[in-house]
């Protein structure tokens, strides 16, 4: 760095951030030389910068000339301490909230990790509640997040990757992996990627995942969504590396496979045959929850000889007089229930209990009483709508696919739904995530991965790590 | 790139055995070989396992090279050229069978007037997206969808039991071993589908156990049809050569209709996955081969090509079943002649010491 007076620096800082009247500059006098604290009063904790920082260099009183060693080794008392020579550098990091002292004479400066921005504390997540198991969650903090990993995983092996993203926010991205369980080449194949991401602001982990997807025109997701340190601490045991954003409480893990959408935390932390039960449910309620629609319209409109008598019956009486065809009135009530569901995301809370009272019973209720619709449809729509949550992280796809399904069905009868159901089977067939099949571990079936697929056996049994996610050390237990 | 493992091969054999087996033919060969139909089909397995092996054997002795390579390593390119296209001409009318048996299923079993191109475009859009992408998706596909077609088929195998009256095919051999046979020697143009694994040739994983599962998956297919034609025979006595859609006549005798559910439309709807994968695994094959032959940059052309072309030979027979299966059993020696060919080709491939590498997998 070329030498300058402490002086032009300072006024060189201060025209840098000349539109920051968050910076502050405090000018010193240590021993016999003049120096001066930057930093931005909103991201730094203040208190600890006077007793760590301000308060031991007024108090220099020794003779000696001070010099940035000095200061570093035997003066402040802040834990965090680094000498930096490179301007940039500690632009950034003083952008981060970390004060930066300047030392008349010195090409170097010392800058203090005290940087504090508003943020809370760790929560049970509101999308990732448990009856059982750890209630953490991960904040919008990343170094809060990583200590939330590392009080889990006490080993040298525990690696942590930083890179800056974003021109604007440089925001902190981190990789976090086992380093002898992960996969090496999809550790540097995700540093390649994100190295390489060029654009202005990263405000989410979503903005990482778009750049780190390898499919990126699809409505499928290729990572896995974790809300909770616990959850992400199981994955990275298994070989998956967890992608931490800065200002995101949502850490990505990859590879991913569909099936762990299936799993839930919770099947961990309970008995092993109602975790496996669960499972089932929730592949049984997803099939339904995206074919049922459309195999309704079908039956109704092309194959009513499938019904069996008494059903039949039922439904001809209640479809007399309808003014809609089935098709279009099974289409309706499903934009109904996505319009009342987009509508109560965006509604104050206190005005949600009235929604659904407006919403669900008397939209519903005077629907069928004024003739528009039948109540099968709304049961359908309303059952198969309950379905779609139980595999949460993929409810916005499984609500597209109801949609789609209703359609092909409308249009083609239960041929059609054949047809869409090879085609959406084909088209995840073809996926995969980082060298993971995203039908894996049913297609390509690997045996020893079935007993943490649909069933769940108890913890003694899983001796191995999944074959489905590339590792590198596959034994978890004593064979 | 090993696009297949040895499970999701046996499993496309399987569906290669069975598809084209389940609907015409059993009432076809009653009609030949009356009650002694069912020795017909066990003949018929044993046919196409004479078929399978041998393709089987080729496969593990070439576990790099493609079908193309292979050939054109022994015979030279521009004779490989030749043989894939004869080749692939030939299955393309198996695929133009498939395409018009599914919509002849689907009329006899789900709509009272399906309109060609709404039946058509579907089936285009997903055999396409199958064949383009390659034996990785079809084999994962149809692994997933494997489990759902068993059960519809045992389904529908369960529930005609109690129509069964056995006494209905016996005694066996009335009229001697020939019209059993001769069941077989017509009907050759529905057997030796086992030939199109060898478009698969190189893209499969030799792992240790793959002649076994392979023999053990297409064991169980080759029970299955016997099964199947015993029960279909059984059920319907000198009659069955009139039914002429077995597995759609099958599900109609169940007497499980109840006020609950209807299993017997439950093994329709699957066995209509069926078809339409093994329409989709066959498509695969030819343009697998054709990709590997001319080194076609985008798979998804000759793929349609090859689709239109199917669509349009089905067109000609107006989907007209009956047409199409007259057409097979008067072309009987052009299956013997194409079957023998491909034996051959298989026997200088298998003794050729300048054969592929040499699995290292112990079979």
């Amino acid at each position: 760095m070329q030498e300058k007076s402490l002086d032009e620096t300072v006024a060189e800082l201060q025209k840098l951030f000349s539109n920051s009247p968050d910076l502050v500059v405090r000018k010193l006098k240590v021993g016999t030389k003049k120096a001066a604290v930057a930093f931005f009063a909103s991201a730094t904790d203040i208190g600890q910068l006077s007793l760590g920082v301000i308060s031991p260099l007024i108090d220099y009183k020794l003779e000696a000339e001070p010099t940035i060693e000095l200061l570093a080794n035997e003066i402040v008392k802040s834990a965090n301490a680094s000498k930096i020579g490179n301007k940039d550098e500690y632009i950034q990091n003083l952008l981060s909230g970390q004060p930066v002292l300047f030392l008349d004479g010195s090409s170097q400066v010392l800058q203090f990790r005290i940087d504090q921005f508003a943020g809370r504390m760790p929560a049970e997540p509101p999308t990732s509640t448990v009856i059982n198991g750890p209630r953490e969650g991960f904040v919008e903090t990343l170094e809060i997040n990583i200590s939330l990993i590392r009080k889990r995983l006490r080993t040298p092996d525990l690696a942590i990757k930083s890179f800056k993203v974003g021109k604007y926010t440089a925001t902190r991205v981190c990789l976090c992996y086992i380093n002898s369980i992960a996969d090496k080449k999809i550790v540097k194949k995700l540093e390649q990627k994100i190295q390489e991401i060029d654009i202005d602001g990263v405000l989410d982990s979503f903005y990482i995942e778009s750049f780190l997807e390898n499919h990126t025109h699809t409505m499928f997701k290729q990572f896995g969504y974790a809300e909770k340190p616990d959850i992400v601490v199981g994955k990275m045991l298994e070989g998956r590396i967890a992608i931490l954003v800065d200002g995101s409480p949502i850490a990505l893990t990859v590879p991913f496979v569909l099936m762990e959408d299936f799993q839930n935390s919770n099947d961990y932390y309970q008995k092993s045959a109602r975790g496996t039960f669960l499972r089932w449910l929730r592949l049984f309620s997803t099939i339904v929850a995206v074919l049922l629609p459309g195999t309704y319209i079908a039956v109704v409109l092309y194959h009513y000889k499938i019904l069996p008598v008494k059903f039949l019956i039922t439904i001809v009486n209640t479809t007399q007089g309808i003014p809609f065809s089935p098709f279009l009135e099974m289409l309706f009530i499903i934009m109904l229930f996505e319009i009342l569901y987009e509508a109560s995301l965006r509604m104050p809370r206190y005005l949600g209990m009235a929604l659904a009272i407006v919403g669900a019973l008397i939209l519903g209720d005077t629907a069928v009483r004024a003739g528009l619709v039948t109540p099968p449809a709304i049961m359908i729509a309303a059952l198969t709508g309950v379905m779609l949550y139980t595999m949460p992280d993929q409810q916005h796809l499984l609500s597209l696919l109801r949609i789609m399904f209703a359609v092909i069905g409308g249009l083609l009868g239960l041929y059609g739904i054949v047809i869409g159901a090879i085609f959406l089977i084909a088209y995840m067939a073809n996926m995969d995530s980082y060298g993971a099949p995203y039908l894996g571990p049913f297609s390509p079936r690997i045996k020893s991965d079935l007993k943490d697929a649909l069933t769940n056996s108890p913890l003694t049994d899983k001796k191995t790590r999944p074959r489905v996610i590339p590792n590198s050390n596959h034994r978890r237990q004593k064979q | 790139m090993k696009q297949l493992n040895c499970r999701q091969t046996a499993i496309i054999s399987v569906f290669l055995l069975i598809g084209m087996k389940l609907l015409v033919f059993p009432s076809l060969i009653s009609e030949i070989a009356l009650h002694d139909a069912v020795y017909t089909m066990l003949f018929t397995v044993a046919v196409e396992f004479a078929i399978l092996l041998p393709v089987l054997f080729v496969l593990i002795k070439n576990p790099d090279r493609t079908f193309f390579e292979a050939v054109a390593g022994k015979l030279g390119k521009i004779t490989a050229h030749i043989i894939s296209l004869i080749l692939v001409l030939f299955f393309l009318s198996k695929l133009v069978y498939i395409l018009i048996e599914t919509y002849a299923f689907l009329m006899n079993s789900m709509f009272y007037q399906l309109v060609l191109p709404i039946f058509i475009l579907p089936i285009a859009f997903v055999s396409v997206y199958l064949a383009a992408k390659g034996g990785r998706t079809a084999g994962r596909t149809c692994e997933i969808f494997f489990g759902l077609v068993l059960a519809g088929l045992i389904i529908t195998v369960i529930s005609a039991l109690p129509s069964v009256n056995l006494t209905n095919i016996l005694p066996g051999f009335e009229f001697g071993i020939t019209p059993s046979l001769s069941g077989v020697w017509q009907t050759m143009l529905w057997s030796g589908n086992s030939l199109l694994l060898l478009f698969f040739m190189g893209k499969i994983k030799i792992e240790k156990g793959f002649l076994r599962k392979a023999v053990i998956f297409n064991g169980l297919g080759g029970l299955f049809l016997v099964v199947f034609v015993l029960i279909f025979s059984a059920v319907f006595d000198t009659t069955a050569g009139f039914f002429k859609f077995a597995i759609v006549n099958l599900t109609q005798v169940t007497p499980y209709i109840s006020d609950i559910v209807r299993l017997e439309w439950l093994a329709l709807i699957t066995w209509t996955f069926g078809l339409v994968l093994t329409a989709g695994i066959i498509l695969t094959a030819l343009n697998s081969v054709l990709v590997s032959a001319y080194k076609i940059s985008k798979p998804i052309i000759p793929a349609a090509v090859l689709f239109v072309a199917a669509a349009a030979a089905a067109y000609v027979i107006d989907f007209n079943y009956a047409g199409i299966t007259n057409l097979f059993l008067e072309s009987k020696f052009a299956a013997i002649g194409v079957y023998a060919f491909s034996l051959l080709l298989i026997g200088i491939l298998l003794v050729s010491k300048k054969g592929g590498r040499k699995s290292e997998i112990n079979i």
